[in-house]
């Protein structure tokens, strides 16, 4: 061992110091002055015979070499840089074991949610089968009435159209619908929204008459009527330069089956 | 033989570096807050005196600890003397020595039933 004053021994540690910066190397330093200082001033409690360079050799002695504490400094001890493995098994060992611990609890955790998740929705679908069960039988006749009504409902006619300003429509139509003998009943549905010009309807009924006329058809208009003719239903469209929107349906219904 | 002993000399390292880490933040943790020179007087104590590794290394080592959040530190006002850097666990140090404390006692188990 080299013997060495305190003054010495740190000029010599810092010179082991390359990596660290100034204010590191700085602060590194005076706590090692005031290890020094302090083990120094014991040893000679401990032996008043010690001169003071006698008691700081053996101070120094015991902190150790510059050479081995400044690679305590350097990326060999870790604190200016470290290998990525040493850093990965730094960690692992600091948090794995507890990682591992806190894995299990969630895991159990996680279990104990799937599992109660699972069976209240188990739950939920045998309730949900066993009220939709019980509303099929009760109403079952009713449901059937509806389907079958459903079912039988029939759309003679449907149409729609829109004409835009850029666009205006000149011209007449006469489409033309077919209601059953069955059906207890036809509904026409007639809208005419003009925003310029105007589109005259004409609705003739099997037997010839006129059931619904708008006149020139330069208003707005919505119609609806339940009819009950049987056979072929005419309607006469007249366009004048329209620009607006036209939609129009006819619906038979039958008559209800009996219960 | 040159090549063994550079061996033993890097595994003893090993195993007293590790055991180091987990004295001190022990030691941090029973007094609450030592400087440097405190911390090896209670380290030398608490080993016996046993010597097991040089005093310098422990400012190094919690300089690492500081870096990583696991201890903090202050400066002392000097009321006779140098001043000193006084050191702290923190939060995170805390949770660091319980975790290390579980692995050194697996470690130590699993060490001892394999030698027997």
């Amino acid at each position: 061992m080299t013997a060495y004053v305190l003054e010495d021994y740190l000029r010599d540690l810092s010179r082991h110091l390359p990596e660290l910066g100034f204010r590191d190397r700085d602060a590194t330093l005076g706590e090692v002055r005031a290890h020094l200082t302090s083990e120094a001033a014991r040893l000679r409690a401990e032996d008043p015979h010690l001169s003071a360079d006698e008691a700081m050799l053996k101070a120094t002695a015991a902190f150790g070499e510059p050479s081995e504490i400044g690679v305590e400094y350097g990326p060999g001890g870790g604190l200016v840089r470290r290998g990525t493995g040493d850093r990965i098994l730094r960690v692992a060992v600091l948090t794995g074991r507890m990682a591992a611990r806190t894995g299990r609890a969630a895991g159990r955790g996680a279990r104990a949610v799937l599992k109660w998740s699972a069976i209240t929705l188990a739950f939920l679908l045998v309730l949900g089968v066993t009220v939709a069960l019980v509303l099929a039988i009760t109403y079952h006749d009713t449901v059937d009435h509806a389907i079958r009504d459903a079912e039988a409902t029939h759309v003679d006619y449907r149409d729609s159209g829109t004409y835009g300003i850029a666009d205006p429509h000149t011209g007449s139509e006469t489409p033309s619908f077919a209601v059953s003998t069955s059906a207890a009943h036809v509904d026409v549905d007639l809208s005419v929204q003009p925003q310029a010009g105007c589109l005259a309807i004409i609705l003739k009924a099997p037997d010839g008459t006129v059931a619904y006329q708008n006149g020139s058809g330069c208003q707005p208009v919505s119609y609806h009527q339940s009819f009950t003719q049987a056979g072929t239903w005419t309607l006469q469209l007249t366009y004048v330069s329209f620009v607006g929107s036209y939609s129009g349906q006819a619906t038979e219904y039958p008559a209800p089956s009996p219960a | 033989m040159a090549g063994a002993a550079e061996f033993l000399h890097r595994s003893e390292r090993a195993l007293v570096g590790g055991a180091q880490d987990l004295l001190v933040l022990r030691l941090l943790q029973r007094e609450k807050a030592l400087h440097g020179y405190a911390l090896i007087r209670c380290l030398d104590d608490a080993t016996g005196n046993r010597s097991l590794w040089k005093e310098g290394t422990i400012y190094p080592l919690l300089a690492v600890l500081e870096r990583e959040g696991l201890v903090a530190s202050r400066w002392g006002d000097p009321e006779s003397g140098p001043r000193r850097k006084y050191y702290h666990l923190t939060p995170a140090g805390r949770q660091a020595l319980r975790v290390l404390g579980l692995a050194w006692q697996d470690l130590k188990t699993t060490v001892d039933e394999t030698l027997g």
